[in-house]
């Protein structure tokens, strides 16, 4: 797989939209929270980046907005939080768009919280355009239909109702709340066959039909795969699959982070008026040592 | 009441009438009816246009020279104006007080560069008027085909132009 740094030095100009997931950042994970930082100063190196997709688990867990947005000003100053934050926001006053879509974990994020840095909320399945192509994204989730449990589950975390109930308790109400669904998710997790907890072929089937490629996260199983496609003669349709971000060589002398993200490249020369094919969609590694 | 300068903007594309807030942002307010006093504005061009976000010039001439400009100005963004959509505020670099002749149409409510404090991160960007005539024409330029032209990305495939920049009423 190609070398995200490999990529930006040698063609910093072609990288057009990157497409990441499933950081699962926390105050718990400095090293992660580092990657990140440093995927954004690469980001804001790049002089032709248009847009950076953040689809899903970007934190481990998200209370709701008011928990960062009711801080006074000095609170806010050590808050980890704050150099995202800003350098998000360089980000997007440098000419990004920053496209923000909800994961399980971290489904109460707000249009507020967004607002600090220029972001957008978007919601799944997003259909992004590149060139004729069209690609289906979304957190993954939803296709892990054979969970049937969770999909349950699911069904209720993301009604209105269920946020707004969950909204109007206090922040340490809300805390202890997701300690006891975390702890419920993982004893359920140790009992689950590990083929309900992968997407599912029909879910997956039905997704991409009106599509040209499907995009994900969530399963932690980065990988290219070859989706039949519904008519026989047709050539087979790509699901891509993002990485989740890992903090590798844990005991060793130089720990790192790996993540496998997504990249839209295009030819410098590329008009966007043009019917040619010349955007590049794959699958990079990123890492960053710590 | 004080009375709110009011400056025509005759560009390529239509025209855009503006009400400068002299009330709430003084030093940038007089520092902008200079550059149009001087005919600064008279020949340059939105270089820097991004559908969503907002549409910036005067600055570039349309062979994308810089034109020269006076001493920097202190910011004033903590005058309690917010970079609403419509609404019209200096540009500048990742110093606070650098802003020179260059400003932006808000084409959106960008809450993020409102002032939070007076920390290099914080300051924001000097809101000082908005748009009360030729909204329309901000429509259509936000939508204009834009490219990089050497290390300038946004730049509109075809040249928006202010021909000159007027004061209507002071």
């Amino acid at each position: 797989m190609q070398n995200f740094n490999h990529l930006i030095t040698t063609r910093p100009h072609e990288v057009r939209q990157l497409l990441i997931s499933d950081l699962h950042l926390s105050p718990e994970e400095p090293a992660l929270v580092q990657a990140f930082l440093a995927l954004l100063d690469d980001c804001l190196a790049l002089p032709a980046l248009k847009r950076l997709f953040i689809l899903g688990d970007w934190f481990e867990v998200w209370l709701g907005d008011d928990a960062y947005l009711t801080l006074l000003e000095d609170e806010r100053q050590t808050h980890w939080l704050t150099p995202l934050i800003a350098k998000l926001k360089q980000l997007r006053i440098d000419g990004c768009e920053i496209l923000v879509m909800h994961g399980n974990r971290d489904f109460l994020l707000g249009q507020p919280f967004c607002n600090l840095f220029g972001g957008e909320i978007i919601y799944e399945p997003y259909i992004l355009s590149v060139e004729q192509q069209s690609y289906r994204l979304e957190h993954g989730d939803a296709l892990c239909t054979d969970d049937k449990k969770y999909q349950f589950f699911r069904k209720i975390m993301r009604h209105r109702l269920t946020q707004w109930y969950l909204l109007n308790k206090s922040l340490e109400k809300r805390l202890a709340i997701a300690d006891k669904m975390r702890q419920k998710s993982q004893q359920n997790n140790t009992t689950k066959a590990a083929y309900i907890m992968d997407v599912s072929e029909d879910a997956v089937t039905q997704a991409i039909d009106n599509s040209d490629a499907l995009l994900h996260g969530h399963t932690h199983r980065p990988q290219i795969h070859q989706v039949k496609n519904s008519s026989d003669t047709a050539e087979p349709k790509i699901r891509y699959v993002l990485g989740d971000w890992r903090l590798l060589d844990k005991e060793t002398r130089q720990p790192k982070v790996s993540a496998v993200i997504g990249a839209i490249t295009t030819d410098i020369e590329a008009n966007i008026d043009s019917n040619t094919n010349n955007a590049n969609f794959g699958l990079v590694e990123f890492k960053f040592l710590v | 009441m004080v009375d709110m300068p009011v400056v025509e903007l005759d560009t390529t594309m239509g025209a855009i009438v503006i009400e400068l807030n002299e009330e709430k942002a003084p030093k940038t307010v007089e520092n902008f009816l200079n550059y149009v006093k001087s005919g600064h504005y008279d020949g340059t061009i939105f270089h820097r246009i991004i559908d969503g976000f907002m549409i910036q010039g005067g600055g570039m001439d349309a062979d994308m020279n810089e034109k020269g400009t006076n001493a920097p100005i202190e910011n004033e963004a903590d005058n309690g104006l917010k970079n609403d959509a419509g609404t019209l505020a200096m540009a500048r670099t990742q110093d606070p007080h650098s802003a020179t002749s260059q400003f932006f149409v808000n084409v959106k409510d960008n809450d993020f560069l409102n002032h939070t404090g007076k920390n290099a991160q914080g300051w924001g960007y000097t809101v000082f008027g908005k748009v009360t005539s030729g909204m329309d024409v901000i429509e259509k330029m936000k939508g204009v085909p834009t490219g990089r032209f050497g290390m300038h990305a946004d730049v509109p495939k075809e040249a928006v132009i202010i021909n000159s920049a007027t004061i209507v009423s002071e």
